[in-house]
């Protein structure tokens, strides 16, 4: 069984949209890794994502040097990203050819008003930057928004928002 | 050269893992007409038109639909039968069911008709059940009513619905037709909510010509008749939901006959529609290896010299794997019509909120719906969705325009029919 990320409905495993609420199940159920800050379980036959209840992050258990984490909190899918590679944050649009590294589309990002290419985070002197590709509905860090064009530094526990949807970085 | 239908099965993901819980397979089924129906002696059609004549019909519209009826009267062959009666406070008996032989004299009498007073259906529809079952009753034919209206009918819906039922029954089909915003899609839909017949939105009195012309050529290349397609299913499976996608999206009832074997009817065959199906199926916990999922059984009673039952059969093997971390990724066509479908069953299930006051949820299911479509490539209709949603949420109601469009919208039953996805891609 898996539990709809979105609507709490149980689907069976293999289940590709919530039978209650239609909403996207794929990539969610794949991703079984959940951040430390996540709540306890609380049903025993496999409550995969409890809803994230805003809690201090703690730095995780050290990993390779140059890999980050973005958390998505309506899902609590957690993403491991390379720091040293360009990462493009959007919605893919296989017609335009649009690819990017976190494919936001897959956590809601449509009805958040997540931009195909929304942001970007590139490594610069050691330094993360997070920087706003002119995206319709703004990228905020630690709610300031941010201009388009002109990069910010991340750091652990940063809180960021991209249209309405919201992440945190763990490093 | 032989003609039939040919079956061909896509499963949403390649593989299964071992797994002691059920699991949830899609199978698309594309059932595909093979030869050629031209090649076919042809079975006469017997076509009933009837046209709602009220007073809103005056004009562009009754113009059109005259001008759309005319055109079938000259394609039909004299072999066809041809009937026309017209509705509003009464019914008239314009063309009785004949011939389509003496065409002048038919249409002349098309060329008739005029606009005038209000609408009441059940009457037209009784008066052209009668007259074209005289023709119906004298042998094998493919028989059709093709409906048209513009405006709501009082009082007589349960009538509608009855006299629907028992043309259906006798294996006269019916197709529907609304065109503008005042026409009543419940009753329509549940007039039409049959296999062998259909409801159809016109968006626009331009858009009749070509419908008729449709329906007409729809009817003169159906090949088989009498279509059913059986399930039968592994021990501890299920067959969960079975819907057709294409030519458009409708579920279709399903029957547990005998202990694990579903049927499901699915009518008479035209060679123009390819037609696939969406099956969700739970599979029973299974072990890694080749394991043999269900088997389809397809019946169908082919058009011509050769009328005895015909069958086709396909086993749907799949491959379980024993349990790793990398899920087989989901095929996009079936990803493409499962999205299609996920958002018609979220708008339907919308309407259903609203009449029981659930404003909020059907808005919700709206605005989810949207987003299935806006993935699927529907970037139109998820635009008016989304806006009903929101105008759901401010007003409390939806708009009669908005809500036609999505309801058939979304079935693919508005004017063109809808975009085959992709094949590329991941």
């Amino acid at each position: 069984m898996q539990k709809c990320w979105n609507c709490d409905a149980k689907n069976l495993d293999g289940t590709v949209f919530c039978t209650e609420c239609g909403a996207s199940l794929l990539g969610v159920q794949q991703g079984k890794e959940t951040t430390t800050s996540l709540q306890p379980q609380t049903e025993s036959e496999g409550a995969l994502f409890e809803p994230v209840v805003v809690a201090e992050p703690q730095p995780t258990a050290p990993v390779g040097e140059n890999t980050f984490f973005l958390v998505i909190l309506n899902s609590g899918r957690r993403i491991t990203l390379d720091k040293t590679e360009t990462i493009l944050l959007g919605r893919e649009d296989s017609k335009r050819g649009i690819r990017p590294t976190v494919d936001l589309g897959m956590f809601g990002g449509y009805d958040a008003g997540v931009s195909r290419r929304h942001a970007s985070i590139v490594m610069n002197q050691d330094e993360l930057l997070l920087e706003d590709l002119g995206s319709a509905n703004g990228t905020f860090l630690n709610g300031q928004q941010l201009e388009p064009g002109q990069p910010q530094p991340l750091h652990h526990g940063d809180e960021l928002m991209f249209g309405t949807l919201l992440l945190r970085v763990e490093m | 050269m032989s003609i039939g239908i040919q079956l061909e099965t896509i499963l949403g993901r390649e593989a299964l893992f071992e797994s002691d819980e059920p699991q949830l397979v899609y199978v698309l089924v594309h059932a595909i007409p093979h030869g050629s129906a031209s090649k076919m002696p042809k079975m006469p059609l017997n076509l009933c038109l009837v046209i709602d004549r009220s007073s809103s019909m005056r004009g562009e519209r009754l113009f059109q639909v005259k001008e759309a009826a005319r055109r079938i009267v000259d394609q039909m062959s004299g072999n066809d039968y041809f009937s026309l009666i017209t509705f509003n406070d009464r019914a008239d008996i314009v063309v009785s069911a004949q011939r389509a032989a003496k065409k002048d004299e038919i249409r002349r009498k098309i060329a008739g008709i005029e606009a005038a007073g209000g609408t009441e259906m059940a009457t037209g529809l009784a008066t052209a059940l009668q007259d074209m079952q005289r023709v119906a009753i004298m042998g094998r034919m493919i028989n059709r009513i093709l409906l048209l209206t513009d405006g709501r009918t009082y009082g007589d819906e349960s009538l509608c619905v009855q006299l629907a039922r028992r043309a259906q029954d006798r294996r006269i089909g019916i197709t529907a037709l609304g065109i503008g915003h005042e026409w009543n899609e419940d009753l329509l839909e549940t007039m039409a909510a049959r296999e062998n017949s259909r409801a159809e939105y016109i968006t626009s009195s331009a858009e009749i010509t070509r419908v008729f012309a449709e329906e007409l050529k729809r009817m003169e290349t159906i090949f088989a008749q009498n279509v059913s397609l059986h399930v039968h299913v592994a021990p501890g499976g299920m067959l969960r939901s079975f819907d057709r996608v294409e030519p458009f999206i409708a579920p279709v009832s399903l029957i547990e006959q005998q202990d694990r074997v579903w049927a499901a009817n699915l009518g008479d065959w035209p060679g123009t529609d390819q037609q696939t199906f969406l099956l969700e199926l739970a599979a029973p916990p299974l072990r890694s290896g080749k394991q043999v999922l269900a088997q389809l059984t397809l019946h169908y009673y082919p058009i011509g010299p050769q009328t005895n039952m015909q069958e086709v059969r396909s086993l749907l093997p799949i491959q379980v794997l024993p349990n790793s971390d990398a899920m087989p990724a989901i095929d996009q066509q079936v990803k493409y019509w499962l999205e299609r479908l996920v958002a018609y069953r979220l708008q339907a299930q919308a309407w259903q909120d609203i009449e029981s006051g659930e404003v909020e949820d059907a808005s919700r299911r709206l605005k989810m719906a949207g987003t299935r479509l806006l993935e699927s490539g529907e970037t139109e209709l998820a635009q008016t969705v989304e806006a009903e949603a929101t105008r759901l949420l401010r007003s409390g109601q939806a708009s009669a325009e908005g809500r036609k469009r999505i309801k058939y919208g979304t079935r693919g039953l508005i004017g063109q029919h809808a975009r085959l996805p992709e094949k590329s891609e991941r």
